[in-house]
């Protein structure tokens, strides 16, 4: 088995690339710089690259804090249309796709698997479509995992969320949060989505699955926890809200049964890994 | 006329108890099962099952009892009961075939004036569709409960019963069975009976589901559903004898085959069932309570957790494992080592490895660092809190049904976790 990772220099495909290097897995990465996703004729030059053996994992995508209209929409949809492209000329073992939460509406209580989608954003709707022409282009061959807000070490993402906190508070001692950072979200520490990948690959496990740890926490309460686990004083700086508060919750069950069988990463224990690596 | 003889066809578990009441009430009775094994096993007093009482009640009886694998002796009944079980399958879809061959049977072995009383849990439209004449066919609904079956048997709160015509008195024979019993009959048509059955239970699991959906968010916003629960019963619109305990979920086959049933017709005459789905996948949901809140309780703990795991039936005073939230949550909970006791669950049931089956409450606790009680056995109320705490190496009791009381799991050191707190 080999692993065709699109995306290998983001946040997710180093950390993958990484782990499954450790593991003895024989990996290929396809940045941006050996294939360009968007450019023309990408779908026949990723097709002469792959082997019916592969898993072909797919996490290139451009996320909304590098872009969030109708260009990025465009970028993702045109990779979305080249990777199935290449499937359609060179069949693949197993396409894993890494999808986002994103596509989930916020007026639901608990989101699990079962739980409608809907495109509230063009980020969301690029996932949608690409999720659709993966499994057009290799049904019964594919895993989507539509992953909730990833954290971890090495973490070069901007949004607003768990690795932004820990660097703003170790940079200047400060958490900036919007209102009184009501909001309830649940992160995924990196590790464990990088499991849930390689258990998906080599196990060969196909169908939906949501990456999430399964337990929220008001961003104003994970302030605090970082806080705490720095030891030292951290400033919470409340900002004006400018969107009304919503929340996320996930239920982790389907997660825990089949590609994570243990506990998620605690954010405690997660935020401690994040410190640690900054600090070093 | 002199009491009628009465039969029952298919020896099973809802079979058995009716027969054992039937006679008790001073019926002499006969019953089939085409297994003749199953047959000689009866006459021996060799029960396939366990429930409180049944023992006596056939030992004391066995004059008027008899357990045969011949069909003809159903000649000599004037009502005939047929009650085999109906298998299901994981989604809940009901097997037919056994119940229709068992008809069958019994149908060309029975008197035809003598009356066909469909028993088992059947869709409705099955009984009006069988070839016997309608005149000297019915439908009844039963109302088993595992653990409690000799008592529903003997005190049915009501007989319903599904007629051709409601409206023409029931037959003498059938008509002295049912007034033995003291009950109120309810003389209705067949579809009104078979969906009868399925609203009883559809009844029983909304009021399980609120239950649940209430308690869950209790233990989130610091409510204690066991304070709400005494209010609700005083509401005469909810009624004392609700079913207000929270729980994991629906288990045990019957009511998961009931809702299935309810959601294919609804599917196929375009009503809504949309609130039905709700409460399968609410139920599916609370089955992973167990695994959830291990991460609650032990959130940082490493894979060398020990857990005494109490319980693998569904429910208490039964040995069935169909849909238990026990063995459901076993997959979750492979990651830890489980020490694992149940009185009545078959000895040789296939558990993960990580699962070690014991020979007793206090072996599956000693040294774990959880316990976990899954199945509301009685004789877990008997264990001493404080015996449990001495032979644990850890302080976490995980308690759904609420076995022991905070105070008790308290003053010997240990955490109580239950649901709706």
């Amino acid at each position: 088995m080999r692993l065709v990772i699109l995306g290998p220099g983001s946040f997710l495909g180093r950390a993958l690339s990484r782990k499954a290097s450790q593991l003895g897995l024989e990996v290929l990465p396809l940045g941006r710089s050996v294939l360009d996703l968007t450019a023309t004729g990408a779908g026949n030059n990723l097709a002469a690259l792959l082997r019916p053996s592969d898993v072909l994992v797919f996490l290139s995508a451009i996320t909304p804090d590098k872009g969030n209209g109708l260009d990025a929409f465009n970028q993702n949809f045109f990779m979305g249309q080249a990777v199935a492209d290449a499937i359609a000329r060179q069949s693949v073992n197993q396409v894993v796709y890494i999808s986002s939460d994103a596509v989930y509406p916020f007026d639901r209580g608990l989101v699990s698997e079962s739980s409608p989608t809907r495109a509230d954003s063009l980020y969301a709707a690029a996932h949608l479509a690409r999720e659709a022409l993966m499994q057009a282009s290799a049904p019964d061959r594919t895993s989507i995992l539509r992953c909730t807000q990833v954290y971890g070490p090495g973490d070069s993402h901007h949004s607003y969320g768990i690795s932004s906190f820990c660097r703003s508070a170790q940079k200047s001692g400060e958490i900036h949060l919007f209102g009184r950072g009501e909001e309830f979200r649940d992160h995924v520490f990196i590790e464990d989505v990088v499991e849930a990948i390689l258990t998906a690959a080599m196990e060969k496990i196909t169908g939906l699955f949501n990456v999430v740890s399964g337990r929220s926490i008001r961003h104003i309460d994970a302030a605090d926890l970082i806080g705490k686990t720095l030891d030292q004083a951290v400033e919470t700086v409340f900002k004006e809200r400018k969107q009304p508060i919503t929340h996320r919750h996930y239920c982790a069950d389907h997660l825990r049964s089949s590609l994570l069988r243990r506990p998620a990463t605690p954010l405690v224990g997660g935020i401690r890994a994040m410190l640690e690596q900054d600090d070093s | 006329m002199t009491m009628p003889k009465v039969g029952f066809a298919g020896m099973t578990h809802l079979a058995i108890n009716s027969l054992a009441a039937m006679a008790e009430r001073g019926f002499t009775v006969i019953g089939f099962d085409p297994d003749a094994g199953k047959a000689n096993a009866l006459t021996s007093g060799d029960l396939p099952f366990s429930e409180p009482e049944i023992d006596d009640y056939l030992a004391r009886n066995t004059d008027r009892i008899l357990f045969t694998h011949d069909p003809k002796a159903l000649a000599e009944c004037d009502v005939v009961y047929v009650a085999p079980d109906v298998p299901t399958d994981d989604m809940g879809q009901s097997d037919l075939t056994p119940i229709h061959a068992m008809i069958d049977r019994v149908d060309s072995a029975m008197r035809s004036d003598a009356i066909l009383v469909v028993l088992s849990q059947v869709p409705p439209g099955f009984t009006r569709a069988l070839s016997r004449s309608k005149d000297t066919l019915f439908y009844q609904v039963e109302t088993l409960i595992f653990g409690r079956a000799i008592e529903r048997a003997m005190y049915p709160e009501r007989y319903i019963v599904g007629c051709a015509a409601p409206e023409v008195p029931l037959p003498e024979a059938f008509q002295k069975v049912l007034a033995a019993y003291d009950c109120p009959i309810l003389p209705m048509r067949y579809e009104s009976a078979e969906l009868c059955k399925i609203s009883i239970n559809m009844f029983l699991v909304s009021t399980v589901t609120t239950t649940n959906t209430i308690a869950e968010l209790c233990e989130k916003i610091g409510a204690d559903f066991s304070e709400i629960s005494p209010a609700l019963r005083l509401d005469r619109r909810i009624g004392q004898y609700a079913y207000l305990a929270p729980g994991l979920g629906i288990s045990g086959g019957n009511l998961e085959r009931d809702l299935f049933t309810f959601c294919s017709f609804a599917d196929e005459y375009g009503t809504d069932a949309d609130t039905v789905r709700a409460w399968i996948a609410n139920s599916k949901y609370r089955k992973n309570w167990p695994a959830r809140i291990l991460e609650d309780v032990a959130p940082e703990s490493d894979q060398s957790l020990k857990i005494g795991y109490l319980g693998l039936a569904y429910k208490e005073n039964t040995s069935s494992i169909k849909n238990s939230p026990a063995v459901n949550a076993l997959p979750a909970l492979e990651a830890y080592t489980l020490q694992a006791y149940d009185p009545m669950v078959d000895a040789n049931m296939a558990l993960p490895d990580n699962t070690t089956r014991v020979a007793s409450a206090m072996e599956a606790v000693e040294g774990v660092d959880i316990v976990m009680i899954l199945t509301p056995w009685p004789e877990f109320k008997n264990l001493s809190v404080k015996a449990i705490a001495e032979a644990m190496t850890g302080t976490i009791l995980i308690d759904p049904y609420r076995i022991f009381t905070a105070a008790d799991c308290q003053a010997s050191g240990l955490q109580h976790v239950t649901l709706g707190r």
